[in-house]
C-alpha cells in the first residue's frame, strides 16, 4: 500500500490543476518536478474558455493583462475579433501569462489544494510495479500521469508517440520590450501576423513588454540561427515591423521544432497522459493551455466515474476541432474569411469564428465553433468565387 | 405544410441572422437567391447546415441539383417534408 494514490509528472498548468481537481476529491497526490522555480515558456496567451478551469480552481488572475480580442494581419490589412461577439459567450476575456508567474502561481495554488511536490527528474519507470524511478528515489503510485509537457516523456517510453507528417514547422520566440499595439490592436489582444513562411506571434504583458515569436514552414523558413530566422519573419511583415521596430530582446531566444505531435493511447494499465505530454497542436489558436486544463478537469472526473475512454474520446474531439482549424490556417482559408470587409463579412460566419477562438468547443448543445472548424474550407472557397465572379 | 414554411423562414432568419427580417415578411414563392431574399452561396452552405440540423435532413450546397431545392421557401420545406425521418 503505497502513500499516495496518483503521482503526476509535471508541475507546469496541466498536471497542478489535475492534481488540485484529485485533491479536492479525496487523492493523495504527488508532483513530480524538474525545475526548482518555474521557467519561462511558449504558450503565454489564455482563450476564454479556459476560464472556466481558473474559475473552478480558484485560480488568481490578479495583474495579468486582460485579452479581449485577437488580431489577425497580413500585408497591412488587419481583422480584429473581439470575444464579446462569440455566440452567447460566457467568458468575453482571457489573459496574457508570463509562464514564470502564471506556472508559479499553478504551484502555490496545488500545494495549497494538499499536493505534495517534489523536486526530482524522472529516469525510469515500472507500470507493473506502479512505481517511477526519479532522481530523488522511487515513487509509488495507483497511477502514474504524465504531465510533463512536449517532450512527451512517458509517450515516447511506452512508444506511443507519433508525429504528424503534415505540420513540421519550426518556431523560434523570445519577450521583448519597447512593443507597440498598433490600430486595431486593443491592449492585450494578442497579434498575428501571417506571412508567406509561416507567421508571427505578439502577447502583450503590459508596459510594452510582450512575448514575441515566429512559426515557420520547414520548407520555406529563412536560412541561419534562431535570432536571424525571427529577425527575417519580422523583416518580412510589414504588420510585425510597425508593431516591433525599436523593439529589443529582453530574454534568451527559445526554439522548437517538430512540434506536432500525438499519442496513439492516452491512457493505460496505471497510466494516463495529459496535456501537451499527451498531444501537442500548431500554437496558432492558443489552444494549448486550453486543451491541458479541460482535459485535466476532464481526466479527474473520469478517474472518479471510470469512464477514462469517454475521457480520451472527448479530450481527441476537442485537439481535433483545433486540428481542422489549423488546417484552415495553413491553406490561407481562416484568412480569407478573417479579412473580408467587414461589410462584406457575414454575421453568422464570423461569429462563429469569434466562438472558434475563444475555445467554446466542450459543450455539446454549442455548435458555432465545431462547425466553423468543419466547414472553413467550405466557406473560404465560396467566399473566393464569389469575389472571382465579382 | 403551411407550418412547415413558417418554421422554415424563422429557421432562415435565425440561421443567417437576418435583423432586419421578419420570417412572416418572407413570400414562400419568392427566390432565396440574387433578387428575392437576396440569399448567396455562403448563405446556401449555412443554411443546409441548419436545416440538416433542425430537420435531419441533408443538403449538399454544392450539389447542382440542389440548387433548384434553394429555389424558394415552398420548395425547401416540400423538400423536407418528402426526405425527413417520420416523427416517433
Amino acid at each position: 500500500m503505497s502513500a499516495r494514490d496518483v503521482v503526476i509528472l509535471g508541475a507546469g498548468p496541466t498536471g497542478c490543476a489535475l492534481g488540485a481537481y484529485l485533491a479536492r476529491g479525496g487523492a493523495r497526490v504527488t508532483l513530480v518536478e524538474r525545475d526548482a522555480e518555474a521557467q519561462p515558456a511558449v504558450g503565454e496567451s489564455l482563450i476564454p474558455e479556459t476560464a472556466l478551469v481558473l474559475e473552478e480552481l480558484g485560480f488568481d488572475v490578479s495583474g495579468f493583462a486582460v485579452k479581449r480580442g485577437a488580431v489577425f494581419c497580413e500585408a497591412g490589412a488587419a481583422a480584429r475579433f473581439d470575444f464579446s461577439e462569440a455566440e452567447s459567450p460566457r467568458y468575453t476575456h482571457a489573459w496574457q501569462v508570463p509562464r514564470e508567474v502564471f506556472d508559479a502561481r499553478w504551484r502555490e495554488l496545488a500545494r495549497r489544494e494538499g499536493c505534495e511536490l517534489v523536486h526530482a527528474e524522472a529516469r525510469d519507470v515500472d507500470l507493473g510495479a506502479r512505481t517511477l524511478r526519479t532522481s530523488a528515489g522511487d515513487l509509488a503510485a495507483g497511477l502514474l500521469v504524465d504531465a510533463g509537457g512536449r517532450s512527451m516523456w512517458l509517450s515516447r517510453k511506452l512508444g506511443l508517440r507519433e508525429g504528424d507528417a503534415r505540420l513540421r514547422n519550426l518556431a523560434v520566440g523570445t519577450r521583448m520590450r519597447g512593443v507597440r499595439a498598433v490600430a486595431p490592436d486593443e491592449p492585450g489582444d494578442v497579434t498575428l501576423c501571417s506571412v508567406p513562411q509561416g507567421w508571427i506571434w505578439i502577447v502583450p504583458f503590459g508596459g510594452g513588454v510582450a512575448s514575441v515569436g515566429a512559426v515557420m514552414r520547414p520548407h520555406a523558413a529563412p536560412a541561419g540561427d534562431a535570432a536571424t530566422r525571427l529577425a527575417a519573419m519580422i523583416a518580412s511583415s510589414p504588420d510585425a515591423r510597425a508593431r516591433l521596430d525599436g523593439a529589443e530582446r529582453i530574454a534568451p531566444l527559445r526554439g522548437l521544432q517538430d512540434f506536432t505531435a500525438s499519442s496513439t493511447r492516452f491512457y493505460g494499465d496505471g497510466f494516463a497522459l495529459c496535456g501537451d505530454a499527451a498531444c501537442f497542436i500548431d500554437p496558432i489558436f492558443s489552444s494549448g493551455l486550453l486543451l491541458g486544463l479541460r482535459g485535466a478537469r476532464g481526466l479527474a472526473a473520469a478517474l472518479l466515474s471510470g469512464d477514462l475512454a469517454g475521457w480520451e474520446a472527448e479530450y481527441r474531439a476537442a485537439s481535433a476541432v483545433f486540428r481542422r482549424a489549423i488546417d484552415a490556417w495553413y491553406d490561407g482559408d481562416f484568412m480569407t474569411l478573417a479579412l473580408l470587409p467587414r461589410a462584406r463579412q457575414k454575421g453568422y460566419v464570423r461569429r462563429s469564428v469569434v466562438s472558434l477562438l475563444a475555445g467554446d468547443i466542450y459543450d455539446p448543445s454549442r455548435r458555432s465553433a465545431r462547425d466553423m472548424a468543419d466547414r472553413m474550407g467550405d466557406l473560404a472557397a465560396a467566399v473566393r468565387e464569389r469575389v472571382a465572379r465579382a | 405544410m403551411q407550418e412547415l414554411e413558417a418554421e422554415m423562414k424563422s429557421l432562415i432568419v435565425e440561421a443567417l441572422m437576418l435583423d432586419d427580417v421578419r420570417p412572416d415578411e418572407i413570400d414562400s414563392e419568392a427566390p432565396l437567391f440574387g433578387a428575392g431574399l437576396g440569399l448567396d452561396s455562403i448563405d446556401a452552405l449555412e443554411l443546409a447546415m441548419a436545416i440538416e440540423r433542425r430537420f435531419g435532413v441533408k443538403l449538399r450546397a454544392d450539389d447542382p441539383a440542389t440548387r433548384t431545392l434553394f429555389a424558394s421557401v415552398r420548395s425547401l420545406a416540400e423538400h423536407v417534408r418528402a426526405h425527413r425521418a417520420p416523427a416517433t
